[in-house]
């Protein structure tokens, strides 16, 4: 797992990436989201760039407001259009812009090649039905398999995620589940298909530090066995750490940080990061008083011109207020959104 | 640094690092003179919005006409110049005439007071019982909520307009005077009509209850009656108040088609359901006979519906802009 | 401010605010009238401990093993089945609404449902002064909660805003204000910051120790999130299913932790630790199952079903709090992990994760 990791991080660089092109699978490329209702459009998600690339983890790390769910419902398709729209930039998945797709191919690839798990498995799945029911379905409809060969498939599928007595828990129905158990049914039929990509919405926020564990290990393991991609999205520093091979960190709609997730947490370029960082009490120390940002995140309808972490920022000049800094590249594959990155990362 | 959005971030910003920075008294008393609570507040925001201003509007008129119909019109609604049967509008009689020839602007304007008696009083007596009854099913649960449940379930169960129909032409005559007809017509409205309230009520009681500002509101040591009142009530209650507004219409509706079945009112009575009910004969000679009654039925439903969205957005700090 | 705020204090200084004797509190779901049917869920089962005065007992445990149950108890609004909760030596059930809420105050989970949406700002931190008038004595009742919320780092401008125009750390600000208003000396925090933002969490923990200090308050603080307890607590109590498994300083267990639940609490975290080098640092093996149904636990040891050392006796005899450690440090297991010299955990486990992990998969 960790020499699996290593590998995956070295050759990444986020943007403009062009080696080893058979291995790419998502290229996010200055997205733009704006709701727009009574008054002027707001911009949710500006200028929003990735790749993804086989087997590789990559976390959209941010807080609430930062716009990592609807980065995530754009890839998918499933943003609440009207009022939400996707206002500029291009989704690429295998080669194909998904933006310009007609509405049936895209739901094609987004039902098949791209899988989402949510946050909310008891009202993500539908409580009528058996479980079993419900995955066979997908079997049947999607792939035309029979009645026994699907469900042979899905009692299967139940077993790769570690859902003990599997084929008898296939006559129950979502309320019989455990949340965590649920969760393994979400994810169970987000992968039934065999998608290349998986989107994990803050996949285990609801669920108990144990159970977390368990059930991100499993994704871990599956993304290495299926060699699938998975977007995390999140805003659990912790997680991160741990599970992902890439961190974009977003907030306020821009990504302010991008880089091998190691290189976050040891050399991070961003003042918004560092201070996240340095905000967050570890196992060692107590009782210290934490570092504190002041301020909460702004309000989309509230942001400035310049840089939305500004009026939070420790280094900020007052041309910080004004324009939009540059992205740098502080390293092979780290990107910093700062007029300061070079000096901060300087400054371990 | 002239973006007064970041400015007030900053200033937030400060404060948040120094916790004990000092408050000036003159901030304090700049404060005290914009006091204000959810209602004034709800005030506020609804005289701002032309939506329930006119609806108020109207429905100030309405009470207005039904109170001193004279001041709306001259003459008696109920004589009538046989040689005018069925007139159309003109300036003698800008509604028109009816089959007996008496005046429909006049009937319209004394029709107001039984509609809107009885759209007020059904209102008024469902609501409160409907809250009576519902609070104290949620609040005491047990027996005394099963009780109550049940019984709102069977009168729930039994078709309205059956009921009113059996309960009205079993206790009335044709000899039984106008104002027992009414009070037994409210009646009947208001048993059959407060279960749907007290449902309503019980499930947000429930649901209140529980909410963490009541827990809290406890362990501040508030008296059971002051969380009941302060914090439970008035988060139960909004949507019913919303609901019940929308009722009002509803029956004055439902008088109207009590009295189109002959259950209602009678002559010399003047209501808008009995007018409807008397020019539907004539709906292909003469429409308007049943056209300006029905008119005035709807706008008076319809103010009362929209006067009750205006409110209960405004009641919810929540939803105002 | 302290003078001015802080309750006057017994004496004895290091007298117990709190004591939880042996509290059990049971739930009988589903009603049933038939006396044999009934089923006992058995929230808190048999939990004692004492808190100190300006002390911070950390409470950890999952999700339904029964702290919010207990928190509940020590603020009087569930009362316990059987066993004692004094408050400054008073018994809990002796006592009056308004005594009791002017010494033990609740700081809840979520800033956004924890504030009656349809109350100002002013309205909601002046309820506590009418629940206890005798605060104001002579003093403008403005003023009282213009200083409260300057306590807590608001300006008197918020005073007329609606919860709902706040964000959600400076709503979690007026709820402590709240808490702190009938100058309570103990305070319990249920979650107080699981639902913040990450970057809003570090003011306002920073904000409850500073007014700890300088308030002289106890807390006791329920959290899920172990290393925000770690930061906070002098002593911790793990719960499980009811039950106190481990209990001590907080350096001591986690440190040293005995009890293979802490142990596996502890590994499930993902923690953003890395050394310097930028590996991961390595840690001890992850707990396996999922949480036992409480209408019908294992019987012995309630934790034995997810335990990697379970053996027949845990399955018989129920395991007995023993001392494990200095300072009161003890545990409920038949086969503790007991450490001669403190270890830090990062050194405990030397395998590499994906070795730790197959092992739990077999």
């Amino acid at each position: 797992m960790q020499t699996e990791k290593n590998t995956a991080v070295t050759g990444t660089c986020a943007a403009g990436s062009t080696q080893t092109v058979d291995r790419d699978l998502l290229s996010v490329r200055s997205l733009g989201i704006q709701i727009r209702s009574a008054g002027e459009p707001i911009d949710i998600v500006r200028d929003v760039s990735f790749d993804v690339r086989r087997g590789e983890t990559v976390a959209i790390l941010g807080e609430s407001g930062s716009g990592k769910t609807m980065t995530g419902h754009a890839i998918m398709g499933i943003l609440d259009t009207p009022p939400a729209y996707v206002s500029a930039g291009s989704i690429t998945f295998q080669g194909r812009d998904l933006l310009a797709l007609p509405d049936r191919e895209r739901r094609e690839v987004c039902g098949r090649n791209i899988g989402m798990v949510f946050q909310d498995s008891l009202s993500a799945l539908n409580p009528v039905f058996s479980v079993g029911f419900q995955i066979a379905e997908l079997f049947r409809k999607r792939l035309g398999l029979g009645r026994k060969e699907a469900n042979t498939k899905a009692a299967q599928l139940l077993d790769l995620v570690e859902i003990p007595n599997a084929g008898q828990r296939l006559k129950d129905f979502p309320h019989q589940f455990s949340g965590g158990m649920r969760q393994r049914v979400m994810i169970a039929m987000a992968i039934a298909l065999e998608p290349e990509l998986l989107i994990a919405d803050e996949p285990t926020t609801a669920l108990d530090v144990t159970i977390q564990a368990q059930i991100m290990d499993m994704l871990a393991r599956l993304c290495v066995e299926r060699e699938m991609g998975l977007i995390l999205i999140t805003h659990d520093l912790g997680m991160v750490s741990e599970f992902a091979d890439r961190i974009i960190l977003m907030y306020a709609g821009r990504v302010v940080e991008s880089s091998p997730a190691a290189a976050l947490f040891t050399a991070s370029a961003h003042p918004y990061s560092r201070a996240l960082l340095e905000s967050v009490p570890k196992l060692a120390d107590q009782h210290t008083g934490l570092k504190v940002i002041p301020g909460s995140p702004p309000d989309p309808r509230d942001v400035g011109p310049g840089c939305s972490f500004a009026p939070r920022c420790s280094h900020a000049v007052p041309v910080c207020l004004t324009g939009v800094p540059p992205t740098l590249e502080v390293a092979p594959g780290h990107l910093s959104a700062c007029l300061f990155a070079e000096e901060i990362i300087r400054h371990v | 640094m002239t973006d007064p959005v970041i400015v007030e971030v900053v200033a937030e910003a400060e404060k948040s690092v120094d916790p004990h920075g000092p408050v000036s008294r003159a901030e304090a008393e700049a404060a005290d003179d914009r006091s204000h609570g959810v209602w004034i507040d709800a005030w506020r925001t609804l005289r701002r919005k032309p939506m329930f201003l006119i609806s108020v509007g109207v429905i100030f008129a309405l009470a207005l006409m039904a109170v001193f119909p004279g001041w709306f019109a001259s003459g008696d609604p109920n004589k009538g110049v046989l040689a005018n049967s069925l007139d159309g509008p003109s300036a003698g009689g800008w509604f028109g005439f009816d089959v007996n020839g008496r005046n429909v602007y006049t009937r319209v304007v004394y029709g107001a007071r039984a509609s809107l008696t009885v759209g007020f009083a059904c209102t008024v007596g469902t609501t409160l019982i409907g809250i009576l009854l519902g609070a104290t099913a949620a609040y005491s649960g047990g027996f005394i909520d099963t009780l109550i449940s049940r019984i709102a379930d069977m009168l729930l169960g039994i078709p309205f307009a059956l009921a009113a129909i059996i309960v009205l032409s079993t206790l009335t005559t044709f000899q039984t005077p106008n104002w027992q007809v009414e009070i037994i017509l409210i009646l009947t409205i208001v048993i059959f009509g407060w279960p749907s309230i007290a449902r309503v009520l019980r499930a947000t009681v429930l649901t209140t209850r529980n909410a963490d500002y009541v827990v809290a509101g406890q362990a501040l040591g508030l008296s059971g009656t002051r969380v009941l009142f302060r914090h439970i009530l008035p988060n139960a209650v909004s949507p019913i108040l919303v609901l019940s507004t929308m009722r009002v219409g509803g029956y004055i509706a439902t008088e109207a088609s009590l009295s189109y079945l002959g259950l209602g009112l009678r002559p010399p009575a003047v209501s808008w359901g009995q007018m409807v009910s008397d020019g539907q004969a004539y709906l292909r000679t003469a429409f308007h006979v049943l056209l300006f009654p029905s008119i005035f039925l709807a706008i008076t439903i319809l103010a009362f519906v929209l006067a009750g969205e205006a409110l209960r957005e405004a009641l919810n700090p929540a939803k105002r802009k | 401010m302290s003078e001015q705020l802080g309750t006057p204090l017994p004496p004895t200084a290091d007298a117990p605010v709190l004591e939880v004797q042996n509290v059990v509190k049971h739930f009988y779901p589903g009603r049933s009238i038939f006396p044999s049917r009934r089923q006992t869920l058995r929230a808190v089962d048999d939990i004692s401990f004492t808190l100190n005065r300006g002390e911070t007992l950390g409470i950890v445990g999952e999700s339904g093993c029964g702290k919010s149950t207990l928190a509940k108890m020590t603020l009087g609004l569930e009362t316990p089945t059987s066993g004692e909760i004094r408050l400054r030596g008073r018994e809990l059930s002796s006592v009056t609404r308004h005594w009791r809420s002017s010494v033990i105050q609740l700081v809840m989970q979520d800033p956004y449902s924890s504030l009656n949406p349809r109350m100002t700002i002013y309205d909601i931190v002046a309820e506590a002064f009418v629940a206890h008038p005798e605060l104001i004595q002579g003093a403008r009742r403005r003023d009282l909660v213009v200083q409260m919320l300057s306590l807590v780092g608001l300006g008197a401008h918020h005073l007329n805003k609606f919860p709902h125009q706040l964000s959600g750390g400076q709503r979690q600000r007026v709820g402590i204000a709240r808490a702190l208003a009938p100058k309570p000396s103990i305070v319990v925090c249920d979650e107080p910051v699981s639902a913040l933002d990450v970057s809003v969490q570090a003011q306002v923990i920073n904000l409850l120790e500073s007014l700890q200090t300088e308030l002289g308050l106890s807390y006791v603080f329920i959290s899920h999130d172990l290393s925000i307890v770690r930061h906070v607590s002098d002593r911790i109590a793990v719960i499980y299913l009811g039950r106190i498994v481990e209990e001590g300083p907080a350096e001591a267990v986690y440190n040293t932790p005995a009890h293979p639940y802490t142990q596996a609490l502890l590994a499930s975290i993902a923690t953003a630790e890395f050394n310097s080098d930028g590996t991961e640092v390595p840690k001890p093996p992850r707990i396996r199952g999922e949480l036992p149904d409480p209408l019908n636990p294992p019987s012995g040891c309630p934790f034995r079903s997810r335990c990697f050392k379970a053996q027949d006796r845990c399955a018989i005899e129920a395991p007995l709090p023993q001392p494990v450690g200095p300072d009161g440090h003890q545990t409920r297991c038949h086969f503790p992990t007991v450490e001669t010299a403190p270890v830090n955990i990062s050194r405990r486990a030397a395998l590499p994760l994906t070795h730790a992990r197959s092992d739990l998969h077999d």
